[in-house]
């Protein structure tokens, strides 16, 4: 089954500005690391809460309480909150941009072998400087080496669209 | 039963409701005395010439009518302030319409307190309500648990490194236990335990409600901050490059601990403190080469830690999502308590 980010929501109503946000998250291997946040589709604005706006990405986990012996994070059930700023309906989607392990750990190795090959080390600290090998040209910002290994770009899931409403109850 | 009104009042009606041993005189039913309990029988006269129909509606037992509102009714307390005994049945009405409260949950809105000697009864007819005091509605702090800092990937790894920010911790989720304070108060409490001769009577049960349970709330941890992204720059005509990693995150508030510094010349994230999210730490900057991104501030008490700061190389980690808040309700509490074995 291909990796895919639902939602749905498990806490609030029609009367509360905020809820809670379930996220399933199936995904291949193990995760590097993955942040989420909220797409706003329309209407009143929704936040994370705690003042963080809808397209701060945020990590719902923590490394120190959530991560395995491996240090390795379990991110296929995350909680989010999130919350209107005004009454009315807003419709989001949530989004999780995720760095898979194997993608990272493919570009660790293949970013060591191509510095052992091209470039060497000299001194320490704020001397530090790498010199590129014969032949090794730069990049055009000069941040980088033209054909070192680029990091490899999280991967994004967005879920279908979630209603939410906050709205003011009557007297019956 | 109280004596009759009006009409001709024999002597032994007089003895039916008081008692008394043959042969039976007048004098034997001065108001106070052991006979005439006085709360209940004002018109009785305590000493000197009795009349006869000063014992019209007399009754042995302290009468008490509760009329108009009121909180932390002592039945003790007004038997005594009545001029009455303990020792005497008791007669409570509480008028329809009336509320007997509580001004706090911490006491009943209605006892019987203690010291009532062995084997009155206290017979209430409740047209009313009697209802206990409302939990109160509280709020704290969590004392730990504030996400830690993210920390930013260190310059030893090499030029080709790009120099990103590791995302700070979220703040953990509060958690609430509701106190003493939170539960509902006791509408009616028998206070007497010590001694199961004082019974008492409902003889109309009417409205007797604990009081509601109020909550306890407890904000949610701040979440820690992330990473700050790490530069490199090239420099000299070799083509040589220096790198520079980003600070570390600060940790949210409640004491949610920093990321140590991720390399030379860049800055540790602070923790955070009871309530408030630590600094991040500032970004390195080695020879030749410009400030990275600092790393982020956690977050205060309830707040999502902020994203570090960008360098030229690489993306700054995201902040920790804030805790949740947690609430937990106490008790509501009881409508009868105490000695309620004897209470029928």
């Amino acid at each position: 089954m291909a990796d895919n980010l639902k939602a749905k929501r498990i806490q609030g109503g029609r009367f509360t500005a905020d809820d809670k946000i379930e996220c399933k998250f199936s995904y291949t291997g193990e995760a590097w690391t993955c942040l989420h946040y909220i797409e706003q589709i329309s209407g009143v604005d929704v936040t994370h809460g705690g003042g963080a706006a809808a397209g701060d990405k945020l990590h719902y986990k923590c490394q120190d309480r959530d991560a395995d012996g491996d240090g390795i994070i379990d991110y296929s059930t995350t909680e989010m909150y999130v919350e209107q700023a005004s009454k009315g309906e807003s419709v989001i989607k949530i989004v999780a941009e995720i760095m898979y392990k194997a993608e990272h750990d493919a570009w660790e190795t293949e970013s060591a072998a191509w510095f052992a090959a091209n470039t060497t080390t000299v001194g320490s600290g704020d001397t530090r400087q790498i010199i590129p090998n014969e032949g090794v040209l730069m990049n055009e910002s000069g941040t980088g080496y033209a054909d070192e290994p680029p990091y490899p770009a999280s991967t994004i899931f967005k879920t279908g669209e979630i209603v939410l409403e906050w709205r003011d109850d009557t007297y019956k | 039963m109280a004596i009759k009104s009006s009409g001709f009042l024999a002597m032994s009606e007089i003895v039916a409701e008081f008692g008394g041993s043959e042969p039976h005189a007048l004098s034997e039913y001065y108001g106070g005395g052991g006979l005439v309990p006085a709360g209940a029988n004002s018109g009785i006269a305590t000493s000197g010439q009795i009349n006869f129909n000063s014992f019209y509606d007399g009754i042995a037992a302290t009468v008490l009518t509760i009329s108009s509102n009121t909180n932390n009714y002592n039945i003790k307390s007004a038997v005594q302030s009545a001029g009455a005994d303990l020792n005497t049945p008791v007669l409570l009405t509480i008028a329809s319409g009336v509320t007997v409260g509580a001004a706090n949950n911490s006491a009943p809105a209605m006892k019987t307190d203690t010291g009532w000697g062995s084997g009155v009864s206290i017979t209430i007819t409740n047209q009313g309500s009697i209802v206990g005091g409302s939990g109160s509605n509280t709020s704290g702090n969590p004392s730990s648990g504030g996400g830690s800092g993210g920390g930013s990937r260190p310059n030893w790894y090499g030029f080709g490194s790009p120099m990103y920010g590791y995302p700070g911790g979220a703040g953990s989720g509060a958690s609430a236990q509701a106190g003493s304070s939170n539960n509902g108060g006791t509408a009616f409490e028998h206070s007497q335990t010590a001694n199961n001769n004082l019974s008492v009577v409902f003889a109309t049960a009417g409205t007797r409600t604990g009081g509601s349970a109020g909550a306890h709330t407890v904000g949610g941890n701040g979440g820690g901050g992330g990473g700050g992204a790490g530069s490199r720059t090239q420099h000299g005509a070799g083509g040589g490059a220096f790198v520079a990693s980003g600070g570390a995150g600060g940790g949210g508030a409640a004491n949610g601990s920093g990321a140590p510094s991720p390399g030379y010349a860049a800055g540790a994230g602070g923790s955070g403190n009871a309530t408030q999210g630590g600094s991040g730490g500032v970004g390195g900057q080695s020879t030749n080469i410009g400030p990275a991104g600092a790393g982020g501030p956690g977050g205060d008490l309830g707040q999502a830690g902020s994203g570090g700061a960008g360098g030229n190389d690489g993306s700054p980690g995201g902040g920790g999502a804030a805790g949740s808040n947690a609430s937990a309700n106490g008790s509501a509490g009881s409508a009868l308590a105490g000695n309620t074995g004897q209470i029928s």
